[in-house]
């Protein structure tokens, strides 16, 4: 039986906690929607309301479509080796007899590591004329790109670091989703005659799939909220071409004090993020099987 | 038979291993490149053991910024930020597994939506409501403004719904308050949760960069990660000063190093908890 | 010839203990074989290696007399029922069923003939949309049954295969596998621990102990003229009740009653064994037994007590009133007596006269 609460049971379990979310959460959420549709310029006491001109200007906006297409990019790029490589890994992992918590341990410590530092050091491995990466192509006689400079190979070194930091992190996931796959489906698999691949084809991904979808989900906003490798490597260059919508956002809002496109465009992101968990809450209802 | 799965083992965690070093290879490079002089580093820098350790680069870093102040502001920041989240999360939890009231469901559905949406839509309004306060460029603002963590809410109240409710009654019987229930019982009993809670919360608040950096100004109360970045920014990009640079670095990501070999085995287990769903 | 064949079959894993020792048995087809056994005796172990899923320590297994030990599971055409079932969850009854066979290439045609086929014996054709985790237990073993049937080997095993269902939901699956056995004449190996089980569905049972076999036979065989204290013990709820004789000059003696043999066993030392169905209450007889606690099962009553110590029960069918502490005399129908030798614990041969 669950006790109905008095009202002071409920003013210090409920109400004093929630003053930190209220204040914090609810109401700059519904303060961003409402400053999305004012022309607030942060410094002037006084603003107008412009209706729907945030949103329209934005959308008819240059930068807004460059960045909402790097955006869509990046994250595609980034999301998609993250979970194959995630998912090769924790197959491998889950072969190994031995020594695979030290395996682990090493895969899961980029995501520890503070992301701030660790692209400082990247930025470093990246450099073109004295960086280790270069100078292993230049021993290969490989061509020698510049990774922070060029716009396409920028984007790159953007999307490596964050592959990198979270591949380790996705193979975790799916390691412990295969672990829970009793041994005798593959039993059956093998009474049934499928070769590895159908084993893969056929039990693996299948039964992998609600791990696959959460980890692609939280991916995807983990992408849509990049910002600490971008601020560090290229600070959304060379010429915008790493400029991503939360970037733009950050540059509009704290550069330029546009706050009515600054809110509006987060207003976007945030429109963007609440149908990704709508369809993930959906399609896990959908594919969950035990 | 037996031979070629023995081999194709070894295989396995040869090629399991080379990745796994690759992943920490950055890690190895800045802590070797943190030793080595400037000349050095730009003659050879696959070099993976310096030819003479310069631990000077570390003396000159700490001189050319107040590392030590970035580290501690950080370190009581973060340890304030995830005490309170879990004390103001727990005793939610407790009401929303515990309690009937008016709009819990209510309650449970704004938690359940937030839990997703991303933090960056509500800094420029938390930036006002902090100046309003007078607690721009102060950490008191930073520690506040963090106070409410959805995702820990989340998670201990997915944790408290395994507490089977005949302890509660046992307990209630036995003439405890809910106050008494929820810690000395509750709470214990999810102390799984509660330390996933918190290595999350620690890495994610002592990593955290873009609100630190909205909110911050003075180089004395800037948190590590905001001050070792405005520090690499300005010592430029020269090769002389990349050293300073990697050693600065160090400073400031060996902390969580030496956390994270320490506690490695939770970290692992407690990173995949967060994968729980409703 | 027989199906077959298992020959100095040995088991041991990696620096261990060995399971199974020298192992030996052969399985006639059309036969419904019951390995039973407590758990840890190496029965399950057996199965797996019947079916490839563990490799052969040394021996030889042979099917059709054709050697098998390194032939991969898909080869052995052999069908297996789990006892979790081993459903697909992400696959509907029907895809379910018929997954064996699309892996081995057959025509959509055919499979779907054979899986409606398969549904029909099994009362599934209503479910054949349905996803293993919308079934009952009940349901989802028939699945695993039908997905072994529309393979049509020559081979069913069976693991434990209603070790997870309720008790009344056993004994229905019981009668369902019995008779579905009986229609497809195909040669099963049911592994099971519980001896409800076995005796109802074998032609054959298996007892094995330690990785050794304590007896074959057929239930009717098991339990009357079980071979070893072992099995005279395990076989019957509740079991055999075991007495050690006293021996005075030749002469054997149960308590204070002596027993006359109508062989002559020299002085070997002896079990004098009873089941409780074939003792009952006769305050004239001279064993006596003091009452400890009454087991009322409805259609008849366990009483228990101790004998000089030692504890001993039997069934009454009567109305009378017994209390604890209380004295009996207990008497019991001498050609159901059996007896063991004390030191080997091997079923001796031996009758009383009267």
């Amino acid at each position: 039986m669950e006790m109905k609460a008095s009202k002071r049971q409920l003013l210090l379990f409920v109400v004093i906690p929630l003053i930190p979310l209220v204040v914090f959460w609810i109401i700059p959420l519904i303060v961003s929607l409402w400053l999305s549709f004012t022309d607030w310029n942060y410094i002037s006491p006084t603003f107008d309301y412009v209706g729907i001109k945030n949103y329209t200007q934005l959308f008819a906006s240059q930068d807004f479509q460059q960045a909402f297409a790097h955006t869509a990019y990046f994250t595609f790029f980034s999301v998609v080796p993250i979970i194959v490589f995630g998912f090769l890994l924790a197959v491998g992992l889950n072969k190994l007899k031995r020594s695979y918590k030290f395996i682990q341990a090493l895969l899961f410590a980029p995501w520890v590591t503070p992301l701030i530092g660790m692209s400082i050091v990247w930025g470093w491995i990246f450099n073109s004329k004295v960086g280790p990466i270069n100078q292993i192509l230049h021993i290969l006689h490989l061509p020698e790109p510049q990774w922070l400079t060029n716009p396409t190979a920028a984007m790159w070194t953007i999307i490596i670091v964050t592959i990198w930091k979270n591949a380790g992190w996705a193979a975790l996931f799916f390691s412990d989703a295969l672990a829970k796959i009793p041994s005798s489906l593959f039993e059956v698999s093998d009474m049934e005659g499928l070769s590895w691949w159908q084993k893969i084809w056929y039990v693996l991904i299948p039964l992998v799939s609600p791990t696959t979808l959460f980890l692609v989900i939280v991916m995807i906003l983990e992408c849509l909220q990049a910002y600490d490798q971008i601020t560090v490597l290229t600070q959304g260059g060379p010429a915008g071409s790493t400029t991503t919508l939360l970037y733009l956002y950050y540059q509009l809002g704290f550069k330029q004090f546009q706050m009515g496109s600054a809110t509006a465009l987060s207003i976007v992101i945030l429109v963007i993020s609440a149908i990704l968990a709508y369809i993930s809450i959906r399609m896990s209802r959908k594919h969950t099987y035990y | 038979m037996k031979k070629v799965q023995k081999i194709q083992g070894w295989a396995l965690f040869i090629i399991l291993l080379i990745i796994g070093l690759l992943m920490v290879y950055p890690m190895i490079w800045m802590l070797v490149s943190s030793v080595k002089s400037a000349n050095e580093i730009l003659n050879q820098p696959l070099q993976l053991i310096p030819r003479s350790f310069h631990f000077d680069n570390f003396t000159n870093a700490l001189k050319a910024a107040p590392f030590m102040q970035w580290l501690w502001n950080s370190a009581w920041t973060t340890v304030v930020i995830v005490f309170m989240q879990l004390f103001f999360s727990s005793l939610i939890a407790y009401a929303l597994t515990q309690f009937k009231f008016m709009g819990r469901n209510v309650l449970f559905a704004i938690i359940l939506a937030t839990y997703m949406l991303p933090s960056a839509t509500t800094y420029i309004p938390s930036y006002v409501i902090l100046g309003k306060m007078h607690l721009i460029n102060s950490l008191i603002g930073l520690v506040i403004s963090n106070l409410a963590n959805v995702f820990v809410i989340f998670l201990l109240r997915q944790s408290f719904m395994s507490v089977p409710k005949g302890i509660i009654e046992a307990a209630r019987s036995d003439g405890a308050s809910e106050w008494t229930i929820l810690w000395q019982i509750v709470v214990p009993m999810n102390k799984n949760a509660v330390l996933n809670a918190t290595l999350i919360g620690f890495i994610t608040n002592f990593n955290g960069y873009l609100w630190p950096s909205l909110l911050l100004n003075d180089t004395k109360k800037q948190v590590i990660s905001v001050g070792l970045n405005s520090f690499s920014n300005t010592q430029g990009a020269f090769d002389q000063t990349f050293p300073i640079i990697m050693a600065g670095t160090t400073i400031a990501v060996v902390p969580l190093i030496i956390v994270y070999v320490i506690l490695q085995k939770y970290f692992v287990q407690s990173s995949k908890t967060s994968s729980i769903k409703g | 010839m027989d199906l077959i064949e298992l020959k100095r079959i040995n088991k041991q894993y990696e620096n261990k203990e060995k399971v199974i020792e020298d192992f030996d048995l052969n399985i006639k087809k059309g036969d419904f074989t019951v390995f039973l056994g407590p758990s840890g005796c190496g029965k399950s172990t057996l199965l797996r290696m019947i079916a490839g899923l563990e490799k052969i320590s040394a021996g030889e297994l042979l099917i059709n007399g054709e050697l098998q030990n390194d032939l991969p599971p898909k080869e052995r055409n052999i069908a297996m029922v789990f006892q979790n079932y081993a459903l697909y969850p992400h696959m509907s009854v029907e895809k379910n069923m018929g997954f064996g066979l699309k892996m081995r290439g057959i025509d959509k045609q055919i499979i779907k003939q054979k899986v409606t086929d398969a549904a029909k014996i099994l009362n599934l054709t209503d479910y054949l949309d349905k996803f293993p985790g919308n079934l009952s237990g009940g349901q989802q073993q028939r699945v695993a049954l039908g997905r072994a049937i529309v393979r049509e080997s020559e081979i069913y095993l069976m693991d434990e295969p209603l070790s997870n269902l309720d008790a009344k939901l056993r004994a229905v699956m019981r009668e369902e596998i019995v008779t579905l056995h009986k229609q497809m004449a195909a040669t099963t190996i049911y592994v099971t621990h519980d001896q409800t089980e076995a005796m109802t569905m074998a032609d054959r049972i298996v007892i094995l102990n330690h990785g050794d076999i304590q007896q074959i036979g057929t239930p009717k065989e098991v339990y009357q003229r079980p071979q070893n204290m072992f099995v005279a013990s395990f076989i019957g709820i509740p079991p055999m009740n075991l007495i050690p004789l006293k021996n005075h000059d030749g002469k054997y003696y149960l308590e204070n009653a002596e027993l006359s043999l109508k062989d002559d066993l020299g002085n070997q030392p002896l079990v004098f064994g009873i089941r409780p169905e074939d003792a009952f209450v006769d305050n004239a007889a001279p064993l006596k037994m003091k009452v400890t606690y009454i087991e009322d099962m409805g259609a008849d009553r366990y009483v228990h007590g101790l004998v000089n110590g030692t504890k001993f029960t039997l069934r009454d069918g009567s109305n009378n009133d017994y209390q604890v502490d209380q004295e009996i005399g207990v008497g019991f129908t001498a050609q159901q007596v059996s007896f063991f030798d004390q030191v080997s614990t091997n079923r001796v041969e031996a009758n009383l006269w009267k």
